[in-house]
């Protein structure tokens, strides 16, 4: 055994290879897959390019793919301009791998949509998102938490490749958001579940006139919904 | 280079008996040497039971290159460069196997700089071999049944237009 390369010195050299060889390379071996499937070790080797941009959100783009639905998952800093990143993702394995800065997609993307579920949840890794379907687009659609608000956000990505935000809404923290469709006059429509120690209360929230007006709501207590009505 | 009439000689001895003198300053780039030298376990030659003379001999041509010292800043500069251009040289190797020999060296005697220099060009000369090519290179046992293997192997079809 004195012959081979001891372990953790094959995954300092695995660190160094582009990600293209790593996704080959992991039908190595079951040690090597492991490794390359769940190291953080791409994260080191990124070359990070600074971006001016207050956008704090993530998007996500698909990309063509012949076997499986396959995601692009552009990492925007949170806070200020740290660096930004991109990974890929396909569907069927549901993790990420982060792309070197030269394995940036061109601009002409395509979609494959065969076999896409109305609506698909990918969560997990975090932060989860859902995958739904929107005419000829793909609503990529999720909500985070920033400051004191619960951020919902969609992004519709065109059959032609493009990446279109759609909104991101700050709503209150602690609701867990889900976009359910769009109204006839395109406003989004929204799903809330307010965790509370012992129940939980859905909402069905519309965006009008600038804010979330309540649709309906189930299983609510009624204590409840007048904070939350007077918080709205 | 200084001169070294100050500098203590350590002695070094391979795995096939053949011992090297190196000056202390030298070697101290060896985290392990630098141990035993501190442990005081370096009056006698040290053994160095998983290196071939031939590997040894090739890691010391390395950390003699890099203890050399510039004389100043221009001079720096002119080093900079010339110590790039030797790396580059120093692991152009004829046989692959005495690069991953250097691999495990530098691993065995705790030299970083080495190491990275080692591990990196493993990676540039792997990045574009086949799965089987690497599996040999690693000697590596493929334990993937068929099936197993070509389902991971369709997770990876991703491709851009």
């Amino acid at each position: 055994m004195s012959d081979n390369i001891p372990f953790d010195i094959q995954m300092d050299i695995m660190n160094r290879l582009p990600v293209k060889s790593l996704l080959q390379f992991r039908t190595v071996s079951k040690q090597w897959k492991f490794s390359i499937d769940n190291f953080e070790f791409i994260h080191e080797n990124l070359a990070f390019r600074h971006m001016n941009s207050n956008l704090n959100i993530i998007s996500f783009t698909p990309v063509a793919s012949s076997e499986d639905p396959t995601l692009l998952k552009i990492n925007y800093p949170l806070y200020g301009d740290g660096p930004w990143y991109v990974s890929v993702s396909t569907l069927s394995s549901r993790t990420l791998y982060n792309l070197d800065y030269d394995c940036l997609p061109r601009e002409s993307i395509r979609i494959k949509r065969a076999d896409m579920p109305e609506q698909i949840l990918v969560g997990e890794f975090s932060p989860s998102y859902y995958i739904s379907q929107l005419g000829d687009s793909l609503i990529i659609s999720g909500s985070f938490d920033f400051g004191n608000f619960r951020i919902i956000y969609a992004w519709a990505l065109e059959v032609k490749g493009s990446c279109s935000l759609l909104f991101t809404i700050p709503h209150l923290a602690g609701h867990y958001l889900k976009l359910l469709r769009f109204s006839k006059d395109n406003q989004p429509i929204v799903e809330a579940t307010i965790f509370q120690q012992c129940f939980s209360t859905l909402q069905f929230l519309m965006f009008l006139r600038d804010d979330f007006e309540v649709l309906k709501v189930v299983e609510n207590s009624l204590e409840v919904l007048k904070v939350l009505e007077n918080n709205l | 280079m200084s001169s070294s009439s100050s500098s203590k000689m350590i002695e070094l001895r391979s795995s096939d008996g053949e011992t090297f003198h190196v000056e202390e300053t030298v070697v101290l780039q060896s985290e392990t040497i630098k141990q035993m030298i501190d442990d005081d376990c370096a009056n006698a030659a040290i053994p160095l039971p998983n290196v071939t003379s031939m590997t040894l001999a090739k890691v010391i041509e390395y950390i003699k290159k890099h203890a050399e010292k510039p004389k100043d800043d221009d001079d720096k500069k002119v080093a900079e460069e010339d110590l790039k251009k030797f790396d580059a040289e120093f692991v152009k190797v004829d046989q692959e196997s005495m690069l991953f020999d250097l691999v495990r060296a530098a691993n065995y005697l705790n030299i970083k700089s080495l190491l990275d220099l080692t591990c990196q060009a493993v990676a540039d000369s792997i990045k574009d071999l086949s799965v089987e090519e690497v599996r040999k290179k690693f000697n590596i046992q493929n334990d993937f049944t068929p099936e197993e293997e070509a389902k991971v192997r369709k997770e990876n079809a991703w491709a851009f237009d």
